[in-house]
């Protein structure tokens, strides 16, 4: 477990927080560039400097990352996202040195190198996508071309294999966005709309198709680029999915008892944030992810989720049929792990598994999928045309903890790892054999490791411990099965999920932005502090509640501080909006004298006529309804899938919407998306 | 390690040939176009039907069966049971006729040549079960009898009376027979019917396979293939080999120490089955065909250099360099002479992959090796 290490570093290098001194490593500081002003959108994104000149990327991914890589004079330089510090910093990779830092005016999501040396940036807590030119001399940083406007939330980057479509996704905006990537004003083609949470996106090798992860939901977006077009896939085993498997005669059609599904529960996927494709043979998609088995929620059980399965959730990387959107339904087979565990008796390996995967990259040398293990602060190599690339782990490195971001240096054989949670770059040896007689320790570690200098302030050690716990995996003291506070509420969100709980069915409630001020917590509101939450839920868990006062309090903060989503710019919505308010707080609808004031809730306890067979009591506490526009399902158990069937359909039980029109219910839907 | 490991990532056509190499194949690997000139072939399934009983005098080519001697039988005749002892080699069985010794893994060679199975696990030696008397339950106690008069259920109602001998005294059985010439290993399969009450062998079928070698894991374990005409490749693992011993004297302590341990593979088959092997290799089959993949993954055990000086004892100038010990006291002489002698061992998964998506023209084949547990210390 790397918790006590892992906090042990942030509080070391907590006296430099806050401070321009260089921290970590006691690296000499980097030289840094003036802050980028607030780029003009009408500004032209054409390259100014002489192309010949700039650092050339060294491997043309055209896929975003935190970490990007460019040739300057024979040396491998990386571009790194630091959202923690809002900047790019340019690492000297052979030197292993921070050379440049060079301030931005949002928080770094991806970035990405053009063909012809600009980087590309989404700025996840601005709407726009920044073009930004590499100085030939990397000690000066970069240069800011232009600003782009997008969807709230932009995350991921791709470039089509013709270099003509960038392709960016908005988080809370949910859509995938195509822009000029062959025009000076990069201007936007065209936009489709996505399910929740969009995430990495990488477009197919003959330019037709992008495939976008999905942190919840359990699918990935397949979009027709020609057609714009969004065909979601299911990336977990469905009654569906199964039986066109068994019609077709396909052998290993996910038919045996590996699979993940239990007699009681199918189940689903969760934590969709990375992708990486194959080369030579071309064509494999490959989506690390977790199985989740949240139990059937008309049953009560002793836990959150099915009592059947010892472990709720499994890492699992899915494989998609890059030309046809299929899903090979052998991927979803992932018992390996327990097996080899249960063979080799080797409990210690039991909860080190890859729960909360956020970065992958093709190693086309070896053909390994390498995925960047949050929690567990691994990166693992699989076999990437392994029917089932999880139970084919060929080996693993233990990095910095918050591995983000992957770039693979094919000329140097080796992998280069932004740690985020350290803020640490760790380059790790592709080369030589694979399987490592790594004697006296069960993970090879970074042939190097490269601190980043800190030019201003970055985060408060009490949060930066506090994310550290959060994404704990496999910390018996939060839960028994291995499950991270992230599992369920992945960048701070919620899982999309109903789970099936001691009291009930339960869906998982979104923190970001809905913690202060909403006591007490929960749906049945019977915690009336964050500690105490988090007792009550650790003990769901099973886990043996062992974190301290001070790690508790780091992990409420953490709670407490976690980033609200982005404001959806809807101008055009304005008079909507407002119809939609007075008709909300309009006694006839009824609807604010329980989601009252600010937070939309009175913090008390209402029986609307909810209460499902498994429920303990019919009364439950009102949930705020800030961001409901983002989430969805709704209610306790999940029961209204989107905010308009909640509307029409909970008439009487809370509130009163049956007399409205239909001009008004979406006048009242625009205004709950505003809130 | 002695060797590297190895991934090998293949894409097998209708003749099993090579479409694509992968870049880190280690020096002793055979490519994998070679299966495509190899007339291959799962052994086919013993279909006839099971005789009541089988003369005494029948025998079948290398299958072997001996009792132990009644002394040690007794204890479980009078329990109403005996164990025949079935073995692939003459001497083994003569041994075990002779004092009842069950040393079915030589402590000359490190893995057997020939093995045996009744359909689960192969095995280099099995006792299999006879039962010589009708089963008798064991007599209730007077308040277990009360129990049951009230619950009218005493007295309870007469066991059905035995038509015959024991309907599962004749067993099917089947041995394989290994054989390697370099990269090629070539399995002779006889499947056969033996009656445990006469003891008479009679055959049923003889088939023989030839495996090529897809690539070599560390501790020189090996991973051979060969495809048949329905779209099913078969593959077999075989056992990791015992590293040279420290001196040669302490041979026979190391092959006592490590040989089942090096023999013992399990195998999680897409069938869903977990096949065990004592024997050193493990047979399985995948079939991929387009949208589709199996995956099956074998445990075995590395030997790997000592992480550590092993204990130094004192040397050894008794030997006669032939290494072979005739008994068990001269190794225990040996072991409390030379000090203990440790051997580094790893458990290792095996993972072998044939998967094709739809777009694929031809399944790709896949076998890569990772660490499946701690390093473990076995003194000898």
């Amino acid at each position: 477990m790397h918790t006590s290490r892992t906090i042990a570093v942030i509080l070391g290098a907590s006296s430099c927080l806050g401070l321009l001194d260089a921290c970590g490593g006691g690296a000499t500081p980097a030289p840094v560039t003036a802050p980028l002003a607030p780029l003009p959108s009408s500004a032209s994104c054409a390259r100014v400097t002489d192309p010949s000149r700039a650092p050339r990327p060294l491997t043309l991914t055209r896929a975003g990352s935190t970490v990007a890589l460019a040739d300057i004079g024979g040396k491998t330089f990386a571009y790194v996202a630091d959202e923690d510090e809002r900047a790019v910093h340019v690492i000297d990779v052979d030197g292993q040195k921070d050379v440049a830092t060079t301030p931005l005016g949002g928080k770094p999501a991806q970035l990405m190198f053009l063909p012809d040396g600009r980087l590309v940036v989404t700025l996840r807590d601005r709407a726009v996508f920044e073009v930004l030119e590499p100085q030939a001399d990397p000690t000066r940083g970069l240069d800011g071309r232009c600003a782009v406007g997008t969807d709230a939330e932009p995350f991921g980057l791709a470039l089509t294999p013709d270099d003509a479509q960038l392709l960016v996704t908005s988080g809370w905006g949910r859509s995938l966005a195509s822009y000029k990537a062959q025009v000076p004003s990069m201007q936007q083609s065209w936009d489709v709309a996505l399910p929740r949470e969009p995430r990495s996106v990488i477009a197919s090798d003959d330019g037709s198709k992008a495939f976008v992860a999905q942190a919840v939901g359990g699918q990935v977006s397949v979009v027709d680029l020609p057609l714009q077009r969004v065909v979601p896939t299911e990336t977990h085993a469905t009654k569906e999915n199964l039986a066109a498997a068994s019609k077709a005669g396909a052998f290993g059609a996910g038919l045996s008892s590996f699979r993940f599904t239990t007699f009681s529960s199918m189940g689903t996927s969760c934590q969709g944030f990375a992708l990486a494709k194959t080369e030579d043979p071309r064509g494999r998609v490959l989506v690390p992810q977790a199985l989740v088995d949240p139990g059937n929620p008309l049953e009560n059980t002793p836990g959150y989720g099915n009592p059947e399965n010892d472990q709720t959730e499994v890492a699992d990387v899915a494989v998609l049929d890059e030309s046809g959107g299929d899903l090979l339904m052998a991927s979803l087979e992932v018992s390996q792990a327990r097996l080899a565990r249960s063979m080799a008796s080797d409990a210690a390996h039991a909860h080190e598994e890859c729960l909360l995967p956020r970065s992958a990259a093709y190693d086309a040398k070896n053909k390994s999928l390498l995925v960047g293990c949050f929690g567990v602060d691994d990166v693992i190599a699989y076999d990437a045309f392994a029917a089932s690339p999880v139970r084919a782990m060929k080996r693993r490195w233990d990095v910095a903890a918050g591995p983000s971001g992957i770039a693979v240096d094919p000329r140097g054989q080796r992998a280069v790892v932004f740690a985020q949670f350290e803020r640490v770059v760790d380059v790790l040896s592709l080369a030589g054999p694979e399987l490592v007689d790594d004697v006296g320790a069960n993970k090879g570690g970074p042939a190097a490791r490269i601190h980043l200098t800190e030019t201003r302030m970055s985060i408060p050690t009490s949060i930066a411990v506090g994310r550290v716990l959060f994404h704990m995996v496999g910390d018996d003291r939060i839960s028994h099965d291995g499950r991270a506070c992230a599992s369920c509420h992945p960048d701070g969100r919620d899982d999309s999920l109903t789970w099936a709980t001691p009291n009930g069915p339960r869906r998982t409630i979104m923190l970001s932005g809905r913690i202060n001020d909403t006591a007490p917590f929960s749906w049945s509101g019977s915690e009336h502090t964050l500690q105490e939450h988090m007792g009550i839920t650790f003990t769901r868990l099973k886990g043996n509640g062992g974190l301290r006062s001070m790690e508790l309090d780091a992990l409420a903060q953490y709670v407490q501080t976690l980033a609200e989503p982005p404001a959806v710019a809807n101008a055009a919505a304005k008079d909507r909006i407002a119809r939609g308010s007075a008709i909300f707080h309009s006694p006839a609808a009824g609807c604010s004298s329980c989601h009252a004031g600010p937070l939309a809730t009175d913090n008390l306890h209402h029986d609307v006529q909810s209460k499902t067979t498994a429920d303990k009591s019919g009364s439950f506490n009102t949930p705020s309804l800030r961001f409901v526009g983002g989430g969805g399902p709704y209610f306790h158990d999940g029961r209204y899938k989107t905010l308009q069937q909640l509307l029409t359909d909970a008439d009487r039980k809370m509130g009163h919407t049956a007399q409205l029109s239909g001009d008004d219910l979406q006048s009242m839907e625009a205004y709950l998306r505003s809130l | 390690m002695s060797r590297s490991s190895a991934s090998r990532v293949a894409a097998l056509s209708g003749a099993l040939t090579l479409l694509a190499a992968a870049a880190s194949a280690s020096a002793d690997v055979v490519a994998v176009d070679k299966l495509a000139v190899l007339p291959a072939g799962p052994a086919a399934a013993p279909t006839s039907d099971v005789p009541a009983s089988i003369p005494a005098g029948e025998h079948v080519d290398g299958i072997f069966t001996a009792l132990a001697p009644a002394a040690q039988r007794k204890q479980t005749e009078d329990h109403g049971y005996r164990y025949v002892g079935i073995f692939p080699t003459d001497a083994q069985a003569r041994a075990y006729a002779t004092d009842g010794s069950f040393n079915v893994l030589s402590r000359k060679e490190a893995m057997p040549a020939a093995c045996l199975s009744t359909g689960g696990s192969l095995q280099p030696g099995m006792r299999l079960m006879l039962r010589t008397k009708p089963y008798e339950p064991p007599k209730p106690s007077a308040a277990q009898i009360e129990a049951l008069k009230k619950a009218h259920r005493w007295p309870p109602p007469p066991p059905p009376k035995p038509s015959g001998p024991p309907r599962d005294a004749v067993q099917r059985l089947r041995l394989e027979k290994l054989t390697q010439d370099g990269d090629t290993v070539t399995i002779e399969t006889t499947d056969a019917m033996l009656d445990l009450q006469t003891m008479g062998a009679r055959l049923v079928s003889k088939s023989s396979a030839k495996l090529s070698r897809v690539v070599t894991g560390p501790s020189g374990l090996g991973v051979f293939a060969a495809r048949d005409d329905k779209g099913q490749t078969e593959f077999l693992v075989t056992a990791p080999e015992i590293p040279p011993p420290p001196t040669e004297s302490d041979r026979p302590a190391q092959l006592e120490a490590l040989s089942m341990r090096a023999a013992s593979l399990v195998a999680q088959t897409p069938s869903s089955a977990s096949s065990a092997s004592g024997c050193g290799r493990v047979r399985f089959t995948l079939a991929a065909k387009a949208g589709s993949g199996q995956m099956a993954t074998v445990i075995a055990t590395a030997f790997l250099p000592p992480a550590t000086e092993p204990d130094e004892g004192p040397a050894t100038d008794d030997s006669d360099g032939d290494g072979e010990p005739d008994d068990e006291g001269f190794i225990a002489q040996q072991t409390s002479r030379r000090g203990l002698r440790k051997q580094r061992a790893r458990p290792l998964a095996v993972n072998v992959s044939l998967s094709q998506l739809a777009s694929e023209s031809a399944p790709l084949l896949s076998v890569t090796f990772g660490w499946a547990g701690k390093n473990q210390d076995i003194s000898f």
